[in-house]
């Protein structure tokens, strides 16, 4: 049966340490939350899976000794809860991991990338660790700083509020993809809904919408929040970034914040309607509606190029910077993070394993590429001989 | 009506799209993006209800360098440099088919040792057939044609090829600009496009754009069944097309 939305935010922390006072810094406004000490209670899983969580968060680190055969951290005891809600068919919301010491997954392979290891901390790279951890996100514990603690509140709300909505939307018989799109909150009434929703296809979005019998309840909902905090969100296609704005449109991301704070221009405001305000924006920088940025490129690529600046300035309604590269793309670096805009000529496409094939391939720098092997067997084999790229 | 040749856009899009994945060993990484980049803007034109017209171009750019397109030694390595621009308009009749009625699909054969010199070229015409008349970009003629039309411009054919200069017009079978392009890939490597379609990863996509490729062919060269029936037949394939041949 769907949720109520409007009813109260229900959370589970499962830490070795935090008491509520620690755990209730980071708790949005409406929120009912229990925090389980790992240490104390030896039923905690069978005490608390069957609640009707929107959002369980388990820090990682329980200084415990993992040479005993027993749970002794936060992504042992998730292991443990799927295991749980495998034989009981229960219905889980998102897991989030939650510590204090993001280097922790330093040695752990990401999902997206080369086989290599972290090498440090997981912020930034939240989307290629979630998957191997089997938890839809992780977060770091704010150290004592008041803005750090609302930055976090915002998230720890955002994943709860997606995932009422998920659940209020998608019901239990699976999600369809007119659930997908109410989900998303497409923009109505735009000229580019149909691109948009032609690339919401493409996307590839969980569906498995049967209207005959309930869903398999292990991951029903959570579905939907894992596609877009892995896939969709993460990588360019359905949506971009701010790089990718500012590349296609030739101005710099300075004037983008300008041209879409206080649109001037029917342009800008179609612009700015493009910028995407649904579930997991918090967790990202800003995103954008693809479909909403091809079409003010389109209007950009048919404006007279012999006074770029004043022709762009005119449509935006306000003066603008150009970016000063020619053929810009935007280039990825090792860690698989979106860094700089470059000239094409400097650049590579490169095809990352685990990258979903339904995205835009992302470039990387030419000289990034020929510093390390595992790099350079990324790129197609006749652009790394012609570049001299050597394997 | 205007007309033309009459096509889907996503057919198109998809067939420079599986060229653009294909080609690495024939385009640098520069032009397969500028490809991508063309076959985009015509879906997203194409998926707003209420644009009509769309000047469809890609800039140019240049192929890899080869000597692959004739036998011996000393061959002179050479590359092509393509480019197209397609007025098109969208059918009122049927709003998911576009017509291009004015147009070209442009490929200049360069040597790499003096690139800034025309070493052969074609320039494949696309036009509604008959009086030459230049369109302005919302599609209207920007010249008044007077009393007598033969004064102005002169006939072309619907779909021809012009080699370096205004003539000769020889019609042709091949007119889009993912055809052309491919034909210039097979001059400049007669053997190693077929092994790179084969071998490559797009292959898949590639089978359909040769079997949308074949359909646009035969479609075309259906067109001239016409001629069967007319007393000047060269004559008749300088006239205005009565309907557009539709790439089906």
């Amino acid at each position: 049966m769907a949720k109520e939305v409007n009813e109260l935010m229900k959370v589970w922390v499962i830490d070795d340490k935090w008491t509520r006072d620690d755990a209730q810094k980071i708790m949005p406004d409406d929120t009912e939350f229990v925090v389980s000490n790992v240490n104390d209670d030896p039923k905690i899983i069978s005490g608390n899976s069957e609640k009707a969580w929107d959002l369980i968060l388990v820090d990682q680190n329980f200084q415990k000794d993992p040479e005993l055969l027993s749970v002794f951290d936060g992504s042992g005891f998730v292991a443990q809860l799927h295991a749980v809600a495998r034989k009981k068919n229960l219905k889980l919301p998102p897991i989030v991991i939650i510590t204090q010491e993001p280097d922790l997954f330093a040695n752990e392979v990401p999902a997206v990338g080369p086989n290599r290891p972290l090498n440090g901390g997981f912020i930034g790279r939240e989307p290629q660790l979630a998957p191997v951890l089997d938890v839809e996100w992780l977060l770091a514990k704010p150290e004592a700083d008041r803005d750090q603690e609302e930055v976090t509140k915002g998230q720890v709300y955002d994943l709860i509020s997606s995932f009422k909505a998920a659940s209020g939307i998608v019901g239990d018989n699976g999600i369809s993809f007119n659930e997908t799109i109410e989900f998303l909150r497409l923009p109505s009434g735009e000229q580019w809904n149909e691109r948009a929703i032609s690339d919401v296809r493409r996307a590839l979005p969980p569906i498995s919408h049967n209207p005959d019998r309930p869903d398999n309840p292990n991951r029903g909902p959570v579905s939907l929040i894992r596609w877009l905090l892995h896939s969709a969100l993460p990588y360019p296609g359905l949506f971009v970034s701010d790089f990718y704005v500012s590349a296609r449109l030739g101005i710099d991301r300075e004037s983008l914040d300008k041209i879409v704070s206080n649109p001037q221009t029917e342009w800008a405001r179609q612009l700015a309607q493009a910028a995407y305000s649904g579930p997991g924006q918090k967790l990202f920088s800003r995103r954008w509606w693809t479909a909403g940025l091809d079409l003010a490129a389109l209007t950009v690529f048919e404006l007279d190029r012999r006074d770029i600046q004043k022709s762009l300035s005119d449509l935006a309604g306000c003066t603008v910077s150009l970016i000063e590269v020619a053929d810009p793309v935007v280039v990825w670096n090792e860690q698989l993070v979106e860094s700089e805009i470059v000239e094409a000529s400097a650049a590579v496409p490169v095809t990352p394993p685990g990258w979903p094939a339904e995205c835009i391939k992302p470039w990387m720098l030419i000289s990034e590429v020929k510093k390390h092997p595992w790099l350079g067997l990324m790129v197609d084999q006749a652009d790394a001989a012609e570049l001299g790229i050597q394997l | 009506m205007k007309a033309g040749i009459k096509f889907q856009p996503a057919g198109l899009c998809s067939s420079l799209q599986a060229i653009a994945r294909t080609s690495s060993q024939q385009i640098d990484q520069k032009g397969r993006k500028e490809l991508e980049d063309a076959a985009s803007r015509f879906l997203t034109v194409a998926s707003i209800p209420n644009r009509t017209h769309f000047l469809w171009k890609c800039a140019p750019f240049a192929t890899r360098a080869s000597t692959a397109y004739k036998a011996g030694e000393n061959t002179k390595r050479v590359f092509a440099k393509f480019w197209f621009d397609w007025s098109c308009e969208r059918s009122a009749q049927d709003p998911d088919w576009w017509i291009v009625y004015n147009g070209s699909v442009n490929v200049e054969f360069r040597l790499e040792n003096t690139p800034d010199e025309i070493w052969s070229k074609y320039h494949i015409d696309v036009c509604e057939g008959g009086l030459h008349v230049d369109y302005d970009g919302n599609g209207n003629p920007s010249e008044e044609l007077g009393d007598n039309p033969a004064e102005k411009g002169v006939r072309h054919c619907f779909s021809h090829i012009h080699v370096g200069k205004n003539i000769p017009r020889i019609p042709i079978l091949l007119s889009t600009p993912p055809d052309v392009l491919e034909m210039a890939l097979v001059e400049l490597w007669p053997i190693d496009w077929k092994d790179t379609v084969q071998k490559t990863r797009s292959s898949e996509s590639m089978k359909q754009h040769h079997m949308r490729q074949r359909r646009r062919i035969f479609s075309v060269s259906r067109s001239f069944n016409a001629l069967l029936s007319r007393p000047y037949p060269l004559l008749a394939l300088h006239e205005r097309l009565p309907e557009p041949i539709v790439l089906s």
